[in-house]
């Protein structure tokens, strides 16, 4: 008993809030929001890539093309990709898809477009003179992107990109409005079992979400001041 | 801010009437950006069932079951609110904050 609070309820749910029902069934709890956070920011980081990419093209086209979707996205909550999955998917593919891939399309559409913002950014960062001199020395231009502009961009954006995780792990609270069992799932359905303790389970959700996003802030933290050292010599 | 208190303005006055009118016209677009991110966020009202725009497409789509004419509208009126402030953001930046970055 703390402060009038019981964490009982939390004590003799932990294996479910962290793992969810996982040895026997799925998995789930902060299991399941690390999974999908980790796999929606690999998947949005090849899209970010490219759609970022994309948006520096010098064909005008492609440009105003990758551009409006990523303007497209960049105006919509969170909330209505994810029901646009959820409804699209199914009528588009024919089949339905899990619940966990409808989540993991959304953020990665939704993160896509934010990272791109990134790439973009960060190539456009690059002076001019570097590209300059890559095509001088005989490179052609997609050449020259590719190993000399993305290579330096790459490493500036890096501490943005663990910002966006950070981003990544909170937004995946909201793939429990579609069913998926992770952490804010999990908690959810505790408290309509227990009933009592709303506030001793979400107040305990809420450290293990300040937990994991500080222990990447302090990562983004060390991973600046490292690249402002190297950059200093 | 020293050349308003060597004119005889007090720290609160020079405040009032040299500092914060400039740095305002400078917070505006980091302020209107805040507020597009906050509108997009305001559709999580819907999880505690208040009765924004995305409860209504929700409402609409349950009555009628015609979820993609809901959410197409619910998106539309999402873009069209987003890019019009982005418009006028664009706008403010060429017309007002260009030509005092200039001097």
């Amino acid at each position: 008993m703390v402060g009038g609070l019981d964490f009982s309820v939390v004590r003799e749910n932990l294996p479910y809030f962290f793992l969810g029902r996982y040895p026997t069934g799925p998995l789930g709890g902060v299991a399941l929001t690390l999974y999908l956070a980790a796999v929606s920011l690999l998947l949005s980081f090849i899209g970010g890539l490219i759609l970022g990419l994309l948006s520096v093209s010098r064909n005008r086209v492609i440009k105003w093309g990758s551009t409006a979707v990523i303007q497209t996205i960049r105006g919509m909550p969170l909330l209505m990709v994810i029901f646009w999955m959820f409804f699209l998917l199914p009528a588009m593919l024919g089949s339905g898809m899990t619940a966990d891939w409808t989540i993991i399309t959304a953020l990665t559409l939704f993160t896509s477009s934010y990272m791109s913002e990134i790439v973009r950014a960060g190539i456009v960062g690059i002076p001019k003179g570097q590209m300059e001199a890559a095509v001088s020395t005989g490179l052609s231009h997609r050449q020259a992107m590719l190993h000399i502009i993305l290579p330096q961009a790459l490493r500036n954006m890096i501490p943005s990109f663990v910002n966006q995780f950070v981003s990544m792990i909170k937004d995946t609270s909201l793939a429990f409005i579609v069913g998926v069992s992770e952490l804010t799932h999990v908690a959810t359905q505790m408290n309509n079992r227990t009933m009592l303790y709303p506030t001793e389970i979400f107040l305990f959700i809420a450290v293990i979400y300040f937990i994991m996003c500080f222990a990447f802030t302090e990562l983004s933290r060390w991973l600046e001041r490292r690249s402002a050292w190297r950059k200093a010599i | 801010m020293e050349a308003a208190r060597s004119s005889g303005f007090s720290y609160i006055r020079s405040m009032r009437y040299i500092i914060l009118p400039q740095a305002v016209r400078l917070t505006i677009p980091p302020l209107i950006n805040q507020f597009l991110n906050l509108m997009k966020n305001s559709s999580l009202a819907m999880t505690i069932g208040v009765a924004e725009l995305m409860y209504q497409a929700r409402q609409v789509e349950s009555y009628t079951f015609k979820g993609f004419e809901a959410f197409s509208a619910a998106t539309l009126a999402y873009l069209a609110l987003s890019l019009t402030i982005t418009g006028l953001m664009t706008l403010y930046d060429k017309k007002v904050l260009q030509p005092i970055r200039g001097r």
